[in-house]
């Protein structure tokens, strides 16, 4: 098999659970974002636009929507001869096998994989974080340090820092700290879950920690602090642009809301940086007499009888006539009957939203986001 | 398997097809006539599907590409486009559809189906073949060709048209080919099925004494000799041979019945992928009966119109009964009424273009206004 400069290995099996009922059979990469997206799209399209053509994808919760979605990665033109997308659940071996017990234990667990393209470099990602990042860029700063590590880090407010990995650095980049979700943060640099690592150095790093008891196999706990303790040379690499974490609902919501600023916080029309997506089959979205759109997004195959403001509109969705939808993301193939009004809600895949599940579900100016499912409505998630 | 020939010239769409066969017209918000009749072959089942080019046909290969998004990449059949090529000397250019089928005879042969859909491609309809195909065997029909009755044809439309007269069981007993009165209203969709067998053998005919078009000379002066019925299609077709008629399926398909029936009924229709995000309504945005596919940007007002992807209305603009293709761009302060702007039009700030409803504006595509 031929040889790759960098191999990308995309964290994708993370259960989400703060994300209640929308990560109830769906793994959190594959929750819808964006009008037509999947929150994984956006780290895959990354690897594409930045030349990394051999992608690992590692699954392990509710994966079947998830791997159905990846297939043989054609939508993000990884179906390529040597490389391209390879989807790596856990197995068995011989009379072993077990689950990814952490980060870096899935990564451990397919060593062989990485392996088979005998790389210089390799880039760890995770598939639950929206942006738009140039990895070859991170990876020239990288190779210019003669780094070991080199992890990607966005300023955060102080306030939040605790809830990151944050790193102290010297002024010319290099890490001397490093505190996986401090409860007195030093500073505001948090990590993005984006790594680059040498592949000598991390195979001696994963083979090292699978073997001690006291580790819970985690990079951010457990891998990184380690390489630090040791004096391996880790860069941080600032990333100045739009960057967000949209494991809880309210961050979701909030994010769908940042693409709906004029002009937006995150730029889906850039075409030097395209988003690539399983493009669904539907005709254009129509608008009809009776709709009003305002502020919104709205993709193919929706149909709004009702009136929209400030919302994102996936594919496929129903707005039915004398409708109130506002500050509020419809997931794809959703029903909003006639007569609904909805404020400040998520709604998820296929629910139907009928008036008595609207009434119960408040009308969000308290500041609670309620989030409607084909399972049960949850109310009360305050942004 | 299937066959669809696309260089058919009964039509007269002007600057719309100066570049491009009708089959790769855009139409309906995203996408192109041809999508109707390679999803109907493989909503049927049909996964061997022949495309015969003639002129331009650039755009039909960029287009069907490898033919993924129609699921017609196979290892086994899959889609076959054939440029143009030499029939005896006729040096490329067919003179009609039996030279056309001539020039892939081999193709046709080789094949390993029994029966054959024959197809033009400027019709578009939703239609299952395979209950026409069931008709086709109930009658124990030689050929069997697809016709709808068209309430309103006139002397204009019917010189585009070929038309039926059947008897009540449904036999075809004549047959007018563009007449200019029309004799009748059933209008043939350029939609017929038979055996290859059958078919090589009357384009053989054909062709052998100098003659080029199937209907005309194959199956018309085999009326006797053969079974030939008609097979009433009752659901809406969209027959594009005008700029007038190109406008008005556009425009109907603002209605919800005329979309169910042509693109939502059946199935889906499918085309070629474009990796478009969705589509800005921004903060001052008014629109009203409108189709708009992905990637638009709309700042201004927007009423029965056809988006296709990736147009941007700036603020201030009013379009109103207009058909707007892909990639165009309408500036500020602008009033568009009954146009029809082909692809990659810009319209610069303070123009304004209006249309008759029976005469709309056709703007050519790549054009500055």
């Amino acid at each position: 098999m031929g040889t790759k400069e960098c191999v990308a290995m995309l964290l994708a099996g993370g259960q989400g659970n703060r994300l209640g009922i929308l990560t109830k059979d769906l793994a959190k990469p594959a929750v819808p974002f964006g009008g037509k997206y999947r929150i994984i799209d956006f780290t895959l399209s990354n690897c594409t636009n930045s030349g990394i053509d051999t992608v690992g994808v590692l699954t392990q919760y509710e994966p079947l929507k998830l791997h159905s979605y990846l297939g043989i990665g054609q939508p993000w033109d990884l179906d390529r001869l040597v490389g391209g997308i390879s989807i790596l659940p856990p197995y068995t071996s011989g009379k072993r096998g077990e689950w990814y017990s952490g980060t870096a234990n899935a990564v451990y667990q397919n060593l062989r994989f990485i392996m088979q393209y005998d790389p210089a470099y390799v880039l760890v990602l995770s598939g639950d974080h929206v942006y738009k990042m140039d990895y070859s860029k991170m990876l020239a700063y990288h190779r210019d340090n003669g780094a070991s590590v080199t992890i990607a880090v966005i300023k955060v407010p102080m306030e939040e820092a605790s809830r990151f990995g944050i790193m102290t650095t010297r002024s010319d980049g290099r890490i001397e700290r490093f505190d996986e979700k401090p409860e007195k943060p030093e500073s505001n640099l948090a990590s993005m879950g984006v790594y680059i690592f040498n592949w000598s150095v991390l195979r001696t790093y994963l083979i090292e920690d699978a073997g001690m008891e006291s580790s819970s196999h985690d990079f951010g706990k457990d891998v990184i602090p380690r390489m630090l303790s040791m004096g391996e040379r880790m860069y941080a690499y600032r990333f100045n642009g739009y960057w967000k974490d949209v494991g809880t609902v309210e961050s979701l919501w909030e994010a769908h809301m940042d693409l709906l600023a004029e002009p937006p916080l995150f730029d889906l029309y850039d075409p030097s940086w395209r988003i690539y997506a399983r493009n669904p089959v539907e005709p254009p979205h129509y608008i009809a007499p009776t709709a009003q759109v305002k502020g919104s997004i709205v993709s193919e195959g929706s149909v709004v009888y009702g009136q929209v403001e400030h919302s994102v509109i996936f594919h496929g969705v129903y707005i039915g006539p004398n409708t109130i939808v506002r500050d509020s993301v419809i997931m794809p193939y959703a029903e909003i009957e006639a007569g609904v009004e909805l404020y400040k809600a998520i709604v998820a895949e296929q629910a139907v939203v009928t008036q008595n599940s609207a009434a119960e579900g408040g009308d969000g100016k308290a500041g609670a986001i309620s989030v409607y499912s084909s399972l049960a409505l949850t109310r009360n998630y305050t942004a | 398997m299937g066959i669809i020939y696309t260089g058919e010239r009964n039509i007269d769409l002007q600057d719309l097809t100066r570049a491009r066969p009708v089959a790769t017209l855009p139409f309906g918000g995203r996408y192109r006539i041809i999508d109707f009749i390679l999803s109907n072959m493989v909503r049927s089942s049909i996964t061997n599907i022949g495309v015969i080019t003639q002129s331009n046909y650039s755009s039909v290969i960029d287009h069907l590409g490898s033919g993924a998004d129609w699921d017609l990449d196979r290892r086994r059949d899959g889609l076959f486009i054939f440029p143009p090529c030499s029939v005896q000397d006729t040096g490329g250019w067919f003179k009609g559809s039996a030279e056309a089928l001539q020039s892939i005879a081999h193709y046709i042969q080789r094949s390993r189906q029994k029966y054959c859909v024959v197809s033009g491609s400027h019709m578009a309809y939703s239609l299952s073949l395979e209950q026409m195909m069931q008709y086709h065997q109930e009658r124990a029909a030689d050929i069997t060709m697809a016709y709808y009755e068209d309430p309103q044809l006139t002397q204009v439309d019917s010189a585009h048209c070929t038309l039926l007269q059947t008897t009540p069981d449904g036999r075809i007993y004549d047959i007018a080919v563009q007449p200019r009165t029309p004799s009748g209203r059933k209008v043939y969709m350029e939609l017929c099925i038979l055996e290859k067998e059958l078919l090589l053998q009357l384009v053989d005919k054909c062709v052998v004494r100098g003659h080029y078009h199937l209907v005309r000379d194959g199956i018309l002066s085999n009326l006797q000799a053969l079974q030939v019925y008609g097979y009433q299609f009752a659901g809406y077709v969209a027959r594009v041979d005008s700029v007038q008629s190109y406008y008005q399926h556009n425009m109907a398909l603002l209605d919800q019945k005329v979309r169910d029936q042509l693109i939502t009924s059946a199935g889906k229709v499918l085309t070629k992928v474009k990796n478009e995000p969705p589509t800005r309504h921004a903060s001052g945005a008014r629109v009203r009966n409108c189709l708009v596919a992905n990637g638009c940007r709309i700042y201004g007002e927007v009423e029965n119109s056809v988006l296709f992807r990736g147009v941007r209305i700036d603020k201030g603009a009013r379009v109103c009964n207009s058909i707007i293709m892909q990639g165009s761009h309408v500036g500020e302060d602008t009033l568009l009424e009954q146009v029809v702007l082909d692809k990659s039009v810009v319209i610069s700030p303070g123009k304004s273009l209006i249309g008759q409803a029976n005469y709309p504006l056709v703007i050519s595509k790549g054009v500055t206004v």
